[in-house]
């Protein structure tokens, strides 16, 4: 009974301080991500201003639009994706090692298997997720271009030449953003192939370890039965 | 995978902690919290059948 109100008092606590701590969380995020805005915009009046004119204003644009949206998404995941299993891993491990040694060093095994993957697919994502943002850089200097040059595009009836530059960019952005996608699933993915794996051998050195005990316990009766009938 | 971008990643976002470390230190304590009831609770599920075993001895 004290167990189980300890485990529902814990919870509650937890339950608490996961809250409180989401929030702050959350807060810092902000506070970072306001900080590195004024950080980009400062160094933006530090630039001299290039010759090639729109194509730079589109990147500086993307700056404050898809790249920090991809730090922010960054900053946000750490938490639930990197912090909290790095720490579970850790005291999962710790407490492994203290409680079975033996099936520790096979779970350990691990480390190893799950790096395999990632390692071999990661550099390509990070490839295709670069190719992405440029694409995505792209569109957006397209939409700038077609905002700031509207009245020329009537005046010349340029509409549909436009229209098929802009979908043509979006078709590349759509298969960068596919490969982009798939690359970084596969990544998780193969991570979790190698864990798959490990399963099964540690499945396999248990039925072979149960096996043994069965066949030792069977011995060790056959043995106390002889004794027994000798006397 | 190349550990050099994410490990360029951590430094500068440690750098962009750092006027708020307070906030942060409080943060990793609830993370640590929140680590150790995840694997403490498999271990109370397993002393709490224990217990029952011992309680109810058909079980």
């Amino acid at each position: 009974m004290t167990l189980i109100v300890a485990m529902t008092i814990g919870v509650a606590i937890v339950a608490a301080a996961g809250l409180w701590r989401d929030y702050l969380y959350a807060r810092v995020c902000s506070l970072m991500l306001r900080d590195l805005r004024a950080e980009i915009f400062d160094q933006l009046h530090r630039l001299t201003p290039s010759s090639s004119g729109s194509e730079d204003n589109a990147g500086e644009t993307a700056h404050f639009s898809t790249d920090l949206a991809a730090i922010e998404h960054a900053l946000v995941s750490a938490v639930p994706w990197a912090l909290l299993p790095a720490l579970d891993v850790a005291i999962g491990t710790t407490l492994l090692f203290m409680l079975e040694w033996r099936l520790a060093v096979i779970a350990a095994l691990v480390f190893p298997l799950a790096l395999i993957g990632p390692r071999i697919v990661a550099p390509r994502a990070t490839r295709a997720s670069r190719e992405r943002k440029d694409q995505e850089a792209a569109v957006l200097r397209d939409v700038q271009e077609n905002i700031s040059a509207r009245q020329m595009i009537r005046a010349f009836r340029l509409e549909a030449l436009m229209r098929a530059r802009f979908i043509g960019r979006v078709d590349h952005l759509v298969a960068g953003s596919t490969r982009t996608g798939f690359l970084g699933a596969l990544v998780e993915r193969s991570a979790g192939i190698g864990i798959l794996l490990l399963q099964v051998v540690r499945a396999r050195h248990s039925i072979r370890i149960r096996r043994l005990r069965i066949r030792r316990d069977a011995a060790d009766s056959a043995r106390s039965r002889s004794i027994a009938a000798r006397r | 995978m190349t550990l050099g971008p994410i490990v360029r990643f951590v430094a500068r976002s440690a750098a962009w902690v750092r006027p708020y470390r307070g906030l942060a230190a409080v943060i990793a304590l609830g993370l640590i919290l929140e680590a150790a009831f995840t694997a403490s609770v498999p271990l109370a599920f397993r002393m709490l059948i224990a217990r029952l075993r011992r309680a109810i001895p058909i079980c």
